[in-house]
């Protein structure tokens, strides 16, 4: 292995690159500088274990066609692969074993949409001593299909409370499943805190006039925020990307832009950055209609006619 | 030629450092139009917003070299948005129920376009494009997500939002800048076919929607 590592050479399409600043070297993928892959951007090192050179060329081609252009091809690891046919069937196995029910495409637990069938989404202080339930039992899944619904409720009776609650369930699952922040001597004040606050805003829910609830709703968001804030590795809060990634799943299921910030408070930049990490527009592909190309003719000819007319 | 523009747009230009492209554009075009509601969006309400105020500068710079006119709201204005608003909101129904699919934001930008009598819209969002080209493509997609409800078309609600909105050509990013390098408007800030194939998918990461198999067939035929 070390003799490997010694004498390795890298073809024409896999190469050492020096930075001309002497900072540190990187691989590059691809036949000549113009032609180098973006994943290179991220990439410093090799995230992959290399047999020999040939494997090297090989993986790199699989990249570089999964990642620019062939990213919507849903077979495209059944291509040629052994590994990855094993690693398809061992999954397939997995799902037979535990035959989840398929729901928008996404398996689910049964036990979970069992639980979700349970619960009424109309009753609100059900759904916060639900989340306050699964808060305690420290239950990810039930959380997440609980914010699920909750933003499904939201669209479709275009409340803006609701789609805050489902910003609080979103909130409580990301804080959960972080280890520095769950396992910090402050949590458990944090948790304590939050029972009783939601046991409160259940209460609050009831009442006729929800301008209390309302106010609770926000200072268990600030709450959150101030915790993170305290404890957590990233400057933008839980609260504010929260926003932005309910935000562009309301956006998936067919809500306009404005529409989907709007009703989640959130900000158009962010939510436009997170859509376009995501497979919304390679999903929609799908639907036929005008391609790049002919809508570029379209403009061609309205500017054509345009000038004719100048002149 | 006068093309209406959605927040979307300029936010993913000013993104990707490409917003000088539309001074470059302009000329062959015609006329860029904004709303006060899209001017708020982009520059105003983000101002105060660190992560977003370069963006917001930027594209407030564009405004100040009159590369874009700000069409002031009147009455007129706000009328027509409110109809297109009830009638927008009310051409999907979910289990009977009308589903809130477009605001305010976008609403504007349509009743701009058929106000000003302008035959093009600029909008990186899928939904406001498909219910102006093709409104079952959308019908589909709400289809897809919530396949345990009964969801339906309006076609009368739509056929009265088409008499008023006429029929405009809806263009993203992508194309507009497509169309800028194939008219050779680009000179100095794309100078070959893989500037390009970055700045599209710049564009697309940025929020177009657009997928990588349209951009590469696109490219496909570019030299």
């Amino acid at each position: 292995m070390h003799k490997m590592k010694k004498n390795r050479k890298f073809s024409g399409k896999n190469r050492l690159v020096k930075n001309p600043d002497n900072s540190k070297q990187f691989y590059a993928v691809g036949d000549n500088n113009e032609n180098v892959s973006f994943i290179n951007a991220r990439r410093n090192t090799r995230n992959f274990k290399e047999q020999d050179n040939s494997s090297f060329g090989r993986n790199a081609n699989r990249f570089n066609k999964q990642i620019n252009s062939r990213t919507h091809n849903p077979n495209r690891h059944k291509n040629n692969n052994k590994q990855n046919n094993n690693r398809n069937n061992y999954q397939n196995q997995n799902n037979q074993q535990f035959n989840f029910p398929k729901k928008h495409g996404k398996f689910q637990n049964p036990d979970v949409i069992k639980y979700i069938s349970s619960l009424n989404f109309k009753d609100w202080s059900q759904i916060l001593l639900a989340i306050n339930e699964q808060f305690q039992n420290v239950d990810l899944q039930k959380l997440h299909a609980i914010d699920e619904k909750l933003l499904d409720e939201a669209i479709i009776s275009n409340n803006k409370l609701i789609a805050e609650m489902a910003v609080i369930a979103y909130s409580y699952r990301k804080l959960i499943s972080k280890k520095h922040i769950f396992y910090s001597p402050n949590w458990k004040k944090f948790k304590e805190k939050t029972i009783i606050d939601l046991k409160l805003a259940s209460e609050l829910s009831k009442k006729p006039d929800l301008t209390e609830f309302t106010k609770k709703i926000k200072e268990i968001q600030t709450d959150i925020e101030n915790t993170d804030k305290l404890l957590g590795h990233f400057i933008h809060d839980i609260v504010f990307n929260a926003r932005a990634k309910i935000a562009s799943s309301a956006y998936a299921y067919g809500l306009s832009l404005s529409q989907a910030t709007n009703l989640l408070s959130a900000d158009k930049d962010s939510v436009m950055a997170v859509i376009g990490q995501t497979k919304i527009p390679d999903e929609d592909s799908i639907i036929k209609g005008k391609t790049l190309k002919e809508k570029v003719n379209l403009l061609k000819e309205m500017t054509m006619h345009k000038n004719v007319i100048k002149k | 030629m006068k093309i209406v523009f959605d927040t979307g747009v300029l936010i993913s230009f000013s993104q990707t450092c490409l917003l000088p492209v539309f001074s470059n554009i302009r000329d062959d075009i015609g006329e860029f139009v904004i709303t006060t509601g899209v001017k708020f969006e982009c520059i105003d309400r983000v101002r105060n917003n660190m992560r977003f105020k370069l963006s917001s500068l930027r594209i407030n710079d564009q405004l100040n070299e009159f590369i874009f006119t700000v069409y002031k709201s009147d009455k007129e204005l706000d009328d027509m948005t409110k109809e297109i608003l009830n009638l927008t909101n009310s051409i999907f129904l979910i289990n009977g129920t009308p589903l809130h699919i477009v605001d305010f934001g976008e609403a504007e930008c349509m009743a701009l376009l058929s106000i000003s009598k302008s035959n093009c819209l600029a909008v990186d969002e899928r939904t406001t494009r498909l219910l102006i080209e093709d409104p079952y493509a959308l019908l589909d997609i709400l289809k897809r997500k919530r396949s345990n409800k009964r969801i339906e078309l309006v076609q009368e609600r739509y056929d009265k939002f088409k008499q008023l909105i006429g029929n405009p050509i809806v263009i993203r990013s992508v194309d507009l800048l497509a169309f800028a390098y194939e008219k050779n408007l680009l000179k100095g800030i794309i100078t070959n076919k893989e500037y390009l194939r970055s700045a599209l998918y710049s564009l697309k990461f940025n929020g177009c929607a657009v997928s990588f198999e349209e951009i590469e067939e696109y490219l496909i035929n570019i030299k």
